[in-house]
């Protein structure tokens, strides 16, 4: 499972960290470090993290598989591969 | 269960059908100050989400409220087309000063946010948690001998101001009374006289500013104020808008959480199956906070002015036009939230706009849900029954905010 934080639209709500503190962490003004990237949901942190992505007022959080092919941080293979990123 | 028919041929929303129920035209001329409004509040918001979210007011310049989930956060959201820059309130008064950062638009907004966030983040927050149990605890001990109280004055309204002034601000409590009275008398006193009041509050925190400017930096919020910020022009923040920033946290903090905390107590005492699932389950206590916050949302309604000809939800808008964000109803969407109406302390992913979208959101989120947590912790633990004296009732103000007057309380004394 990959999830894409909105660089712009996260506004430091914190519900994604109160649900699933493992893969969404925040950064010290309480935005998620993965703004305007994608993360690498790792096995047994799906269910916390789709939690977290329902509670986001903002709707920041997306699910990314779909939009992978034109994400150019998946493309530069910033965050690629089946190792959790930013998670881990 | 959501139901939107054409205005102009559903016979509810004739203006003599609206006026019949709620005394009023609530869809074409309403009114946030109406004392009608007031009274019948959660009626007025329910019947508009459903029924006719978008409504207008001809009251002074007039305005635009949209009330759901979607047009209230895509508005939010977008700053660029709906700016903060011109204030808030509906027919804001030109005398009242404007508040910074939040009657600011990025970038300069954004400066001020970068600014204090790290001071009000939700880590921060839940390192204060202890500090504001005790203050909770230090006023219950006042009156739980006494099988009653008088919830607001002896409680609500004292805990949000020492969390914020003793905690957070530092300013000495024994201040606090006439501050917290010259806020809301600020947010509800009868329009003309508000910038009075306000004044007040500005007078009193440019004193604090200066004194603490005298004094060894402390490393906490105060000092970040006094620093300031650059603004985008290249010129610093002016010393008026730093007493401007206080006043902003101030105003923000206070009146809300007197709401959501009277609010929570006054839905326990009506239902009992909720009130005992909380007693038997305070592992729901922070999640039941969400659920209050979204169902008596403080905040009615934030304004914003259209910097272009745009369409919202449906209706044209010409540039200059004033629209509010309805929060409130906005938490009680049908079309974002299942059964609206119903609390559900058990529903793990409570959405909801009680604290605003886009980069305005509530900075002092993060405060109240601890605050409302540990309250709520405390109150249950230790005054687990209680109830409304009979014969009395909560008392409100609305205006672009609610805010609960009074609510009086009773429980069996402890032997």
């Amino acid at each position: 499972m990959r999830v894409r934080v909105d660089g712009d639209l996260c506004s430091g709500q914190g519900r994604c960290w109160k649900f699933a503190p493992a893969v969404y962490e925040l950064d010290d003004e309480g935005f998620n470090v993965a703004r305007g990237r994608a993360i690498d949901v790792r096995e047994g942190e799906e269910k916390a993290a789709t939690l977290g992505m329902k509670a986001c007022p903002e709707r920041a959080i997306t699910t990314a598989a779909i939009e992978r092919a034109n994400d150019p941080a998946y493309a530069a293979g910033a965050s690629s591969g089946p190792t959790p990123s930013i998670s881990g | 269960m959501t139901d939107v028919r054409d205005p102009l041929t559903d016979p509810d929303l004739s203006p003599e059908a609206l006026t019949a129920r709620f005394g009023r035209d609530v869809l074409r001329d309403f009114d946030l100050d109406d004392p009608g409004f007031n009274r019948d509040f959660q009626e007025v918001m329910d019947f508009v989400v459903q029924r006719c979210p978008v409504i207008r007011s001809k009251t002074g310049k007039g305005y635009t409220v949209f009330n759901t989930e979607e047009a209230v956060r895509k508005a939010g959201q977008d700053w660029r087309t709906f700016s903060s820059a011109k204030g808030y309130m509906h027919n804001r008064p030109d005398d009242l000063p404007m508040l910074i950062p939040v009657e600011q638009d990025p970038p300069n907004q954004t400066s001020w946010r970068h600014k204090l966030n790290p001071f009000m983040s939700i880590k921060v927050m839940e390192s204060k948690a202890e500090l504001m149990r005790a203050d909770a605890n230090q006023l219950i001990d006042r009156f739980i001998d006494r099988g009653a109280c008088e919830f607001i004055s002896e409680f609500a309204a004292i805990m949000p101001g020492w969390a914020f002034f003793k905690h957070n601000l530092g300013v000495p409590v024994d201040e606090l009374d006439m501050l917290v009275h010259n806020v809301e008398r600020g947010l509800y006193a009868p329009m003309e006289e508000r910038p009075g009041y306000f004044g007040k509050v500005f007078a009193y925190l440019d004193a604090f500013l200066k004194a603490r400017e005298q004094l060894p930096p402390q490393g906490d919020i105060v000092d970040a104020i006094l620093e300031g910020v650059t603004y985008a022009d290249g010129a610093p923040a002016s010393w008026d808008h730093k007493v401007s920033v206080a006043a902003d946290l101030t105003f923000g903090g206070i009146s809300t959480t007197i709401y959501a905390m009277g609010s929570a107590l006054f839905h326990l005492a009506r239902h009992p199956a909720d009130h005992q699932l909380l007693l038997n389950r305070p592992d729901l206590i922070e999640n039941a906070v969400e659920e209050f916050i979204r169902a008596y949302s403080p905040v009615v309604a934030m304004g914003r002015t259209c910097t272009r000809d745009v369409e919202l939800a449906g209706v044209p808008l010409k540039e200059g036009d004033f629209i509010m964000l309805g929060f409130a109803g906005a938490s009680r969407d049908p079309r974002a939230i299942k059964d609206p109406r119903k609390l559900d302390f058990e529903e793990p992913t409570i959405q909801h706009s009680t604290f605003g979208v886009g980069p305005h959101r509530c900075i002092g989120a993060h405060l109240a849900r601890v605050e409302l947590r540990v309250f709520l912790e405390e109150w249950l633990r230790r005054i687990p029954r209680f109830r409304i004296k009979p014969g009395t009732e909560p008392t409100y103000e609305t205006s672009f905010l609610r805010a609960m007057g009074s609510m009086h309380l009773e429980w069996d004394r402890p032997e």
